[in-house]
């Protein structure tokens, strides 16, 4: 199965800084494998449906080969087993950017003059951090706005972010976006 | 425990959590919702990281049991520390 697996710079796990093996030539990266009964987040290789893309932003978008049983996860999905196939360059500087901008663009279109200060200040804030190359925190900061306007339903943070997932899946990596 | 917004959780749950989160005993969803926090908030990354250091520093200690003749001088060290923390005179 194809999926994708955000990354910090030099192929490394954000938060775990485990180093990928990253594709050599036309060779896709050696597999990494879990043992064990498969765990969200304790056993297992995490990965990226299009859905679930923006609530893991980082340096690097990889797309990844899956294979083996799996199952799901918040946000995620966890696999047997993965292996890098191709860093995504339209996950660059410029594509970053305009991710960021249409992040911003798509919260205010639903802030309307009558909502709360803070939620335009979350927006504000957003904008802000997105003009500076700040990508990552601008686009949560613009859905935690959405998510807070009173007239939104609860689950509007989360729609948000669907939304800028399907942004990337759709603008970056012309992937088609299924629906829940 | 369980963090308080099914959403997302805010930077002072970071702090309350990080030993549940370090040791993996958080339930899966709120451990997944705290690794999205840390993605946006540098701050609390590197709060999760000097704590994981600090762990990991305190786990190469050597245990040591101190000589026999000097317990009963640290004993009473302690005890006039929490009388004085506590505001305690005892009995």
């Amino acid at each position: 199965m194809k999926a994708h697996k955000f990354l910090a710079t030099g192929a490394r796990g954000p938060l775990s800084g485990f180093a990928w093996p990253t594709p050599r030539g036309d060779s896709k990266g050696t597999w990494v494998e879990a043992e064990g009964a498969l765990l969200q987040c304790s056993r297992g290789v995490h990965v990226c449906r299009p859905l679930d893309l923006a609530h893991w932003i980082h340096d690097e978008l990889w797309e990844v080969e899956t294979s083996g049983d799996e199952v799901d996860g918040l946000d995620c999905i966890v696999v047997r087993r993965a292996r890098l196939v191709r860093r995504m360059d339209a996950w660059g500087v410029n594509g970053r950017q305009r991710f960021a901008s249409a992040c911003v663009e798509h919260a205010a279109a639903q802030v309307t003059e009558t909502v709360a200060d803070g939620v335009r200040q979350l927006l504000d804030d957003a904008r802000f951090m997105a003009t500076n190359g700040y990508v990552t925190i601008s686009a949560y900061t613009a859905a935690l706005a959405v998510g807070r306007i009173v007239s939104q339903e609860p689950s509007a943070y989360r729609r948000e972010r669907e939304w800028q997932s399907a942004w990337i899946a759709s603008e970056l990596l012309a992937t088609h976006m299924p629906t829940r | 425990m369980r963090v308080r917004d099914p959403e997302y959780l805010v930077c002072r749950e970071v702090v309350e959590f990080v030993s549940d989160f370090l040791s993996s005993a958080m339930a899966p969803d709120d451990h997944a919702r705290l690794e999205q926090h840390l993605l946006v908030c540098p701050p609390c990354a590197e709060h999760v990281n000097q704590v994981r250091s600090t762990i990991a520093q305190l786990g190469t200690l050597r245990r040591y049991t101190p000589p026999a003749p000097a317990r009963p001088a640290l004993v009473e060290l302690f005890r006039k520390w929490k009388q004085e923390r506590d505001g305690d005179e005892g009995p």
